[in-house]
């Protein structure tokens, strides 16, 4: 008896929260907000990230979509040292020499298709995986020129969702996003003219490159249903 | 719900403006310090051993009076030796399969540099002669040796046999019947002149094509190049393109001390042995018979890191400029059998430090 009340409470809850959250068949948008960390390889800092995602619901458990994620931060400079050589080293009084840490700006621009799967829920846990291209934009002003660094992603995650009613709701989101292609000479400004070969002890080199980076993201969004109930 | 859509709005648009903040793009800072550098240069007379070997008017045999027959090799420069180790000078036939240790008497001339009370430079030579020698340490910068035998009474060395050259060695331990692999000065009667040649420095061979001269003058026939820098403590020679030292030598790296005001000399400072590039930095010590380390009997390339304050502490500055009075960083070609940490008279290459480095 006390099994089949149980039973019967958990259906009964499990439906009304199904009636709540779910919208098949309907858009929602979330504006996401955090951080972006690169891999230690990919000599970039952690960065701010905002990211705009626009789903669509098949059922109440899938779901596809595009996911935009626009990152700015800056590269590690540390692992772009430049040797600045200032005077004659053959004249009486040598040279002066600047160890200079080499930093720009760096825009990341990741755009995906995706697709969702979830637990519906007043509380829905979810999981994404994607497909995508990402550009990476790095400062005009800093390489003298426009430079670009572009190639195909892959992402995959997942999060929670808080619904507050059919329409609001909040997402707690975590993303791994691998960029293809990588190029990790291309953040650096000076094109390695200027190498350290003399205190590499002193002044370490960064790991070695690899021709992918892995970023993990960690944001918070804002859920929006247009069209849903209240 | 509007006041969350406004309260959203705000926080994206003040995360926009942050991240578009102008400066943004001065990320660029100074962190990896100073250094300061200066050229090696290659020295007018790079000191490293030379001179004349006489051999017997009469030439390869003995004349009719062996008694004035006298062998004379004037030796200038060669490193002073360390405890137990001589300089030991052979007579040997032409494809060097006998040998015989020659004793004779030896004149050591030595020339000191000092100031007079008007503080011009006065040379002072003094000389003094050991006889019987057959075997001996001394040497320096300023120090030549004349080592005559003659040919009578020399146990082992009959009139009829053939001198065809003269080899000065380096032993380091009881003298055999031949000298050690250590044959580094040696002189040729076939290539002598009106009975004299000059001396060659370098590694012997029986035969003139297997030989290896490094020098036959106080300069070495490449010319090296390189530079030095210091940075925070630690000094780093970046060179290339040195000869493979003669068998028995190795190149170090000293700095000097000077007296600002006269120029004077004042002390020596071991930076160690030369090391090759980097990161691996593998000794060169042995690359006088390690043919691994040459390259068509050339050391293509040298990159040594000398971590200052792993140095004796009296010797150097203060911290922040360590080598405050130090004049000179010098490559040294040094004898092995010499001692380690003083430094001998062949500076192949020498860098003049700066103002910024030395202090004045």
């Amino acid at each position: 008896m006390k099994r089949y009340a149980l039973i019967m409470a958990a259906l009964a809850l499990g439906a009304g929260v199904a009636g709540a959250q779910v919208s098949p068949k309907r858009f929602a948008v979330v504006t996401r907000l955090g951080v972006m960390t690169p891999e230690r390889a990919a000599s970039q800092d952690m960065a701010g990230l905002i990211g705009l995602d626009a789903e669509y619901a098949l059922n109440k458990y899938f779901g596809i979509g595009t996911a935009l994620d626009i990152g700015r931060g800056n590269n590690r400079r540390e692992d772009f040292v430049q040797r600045l050589r200032f005077g004659n080293p053959a004249v009486a009084g040598g040279d002066t020499i600047f160890y200079q840490f080499l930093g720009q700006p760096v825009n990341t621009l990741n755009l995906a298709l995706m697709g969702t799967a979830r637990i519906p829920g007043k509380v829905s846990p979810y999981a994404m995986a994607g497909v995508g291209t990402y550009v990476l934009i790095m400062d005009a002003q800093a390489n003298g020129s426009t430079r670009t660094l572009s190639g195909a992603s892959f992402s995959v995650g997942g999060g929670v969702n808080f619904q507050f009613s059919e329409k609001y709701g909040m997402q707690l989101d975590a993303r791994a996003t691998q960029l293809q292609g990588f190029k990790r000479e291309r953040l650096d400004p000076s094109d390695g003219r200027f190498p350290n070969v003399w205190f590499p002890e002193d002044i370490p080199a960064p790991p070695a490159a690899k021709n992918t980076a892995l970023n993990t993201a960690f944001t918070l969004g804002f859920r929006y249903v247009p069209g849903a109930g209240n | 719900m509007i006041n969350m859509r406004l309260l959203l709005l705000g926080v994206a648009s003040v995360a926009v403006l942050t991240a578009c903040e102008d400066t943004r793009s001065l990320t660029t800072a100074p962190g990896g310090g100073l250094g300061f550098g200066v050229s090696l240069a290659k020295p007018a007379a790079s000191n490293v051993p030379r001179g004349i070997i006489r051999f017997p008017v009469a030439g390869r045999l003995a004349s009719a009076n062996p008694a004035n027959d006298s062998i004379v090799v004037t030796l200038t420069t060669p490193d002073t030796l360390g405890a137990g180790a001589q300089y030991v000078v052979w007579a040997t036939n032409d494809s060097a399969t006998r040998f015989v240790r020659l004793t004779g008497d030896l004149v050591v001339t030595r020339t000191n540099t000092t100031q007079n009370q008007a503080g011009d430079l006065v040379f002072r030579t003094t000389s003094t002669t050991r006889n019987g020698v057959n075997g001996f340490g001394v040497g320096g910068s300023n120090v030549t040796l004349r080592f005559r035998a003659f040919r009578a009474g020399q146990a082992g060395l009959a009139n009829t046999d053939s001198i065809g050259a003269i080899i000065v060695s380096t032993e380091t331990g009881t003298v055999g019947a031949a000298p050690s692999a250590v044959r580094s000065i040696w002189g040729r009667f076939s290539e002598a002149s009106a009975s004299q040649t000059a001396i060659r420095f370098g590694t012997f061979a029986p035969r003139t094509a297997d030989q290896f001269v490094y020098s036959t003058t106080a300069v070495p026939v490449i010319t090296p190049r390189g530079r030095v820098e210091l940075r925070e403590g630690v000094l780093v020679a970046i060179d290339s393109n040195y000869f493979r030292p003669p068998r028995g030598y190795f190149y170090a790296m000293f700095a000097v001390k000077v007296d600002s005001l006269s120029g004077r000399p004042l002390d020596t400072l071991y930076l160690g042995e030369r090391t090759g590039p980097a990161p691996q930095r593998a000794s060169l010590f042995n690359a006088d018979a390690d043919a691994a380390l040459t390259t068509n009997n050339v050391i293509v390339a040298m990159n040594q890191r000398v971590k200052l304050d792993t140095l004796p502490a009296q010797k150097l500055g203060p911290a922040e400029r360590p080598l405050k009075e130090y004049g000179f960083v010098n490559v040294v070609l040094q004898n092995k059998a010499a001692p380690l940490n003083r430094m001998g008279a062949g500076i192949i290459m020498q860098a003049a430090l700066p103002p910024s480095i030395r202090g004045r």
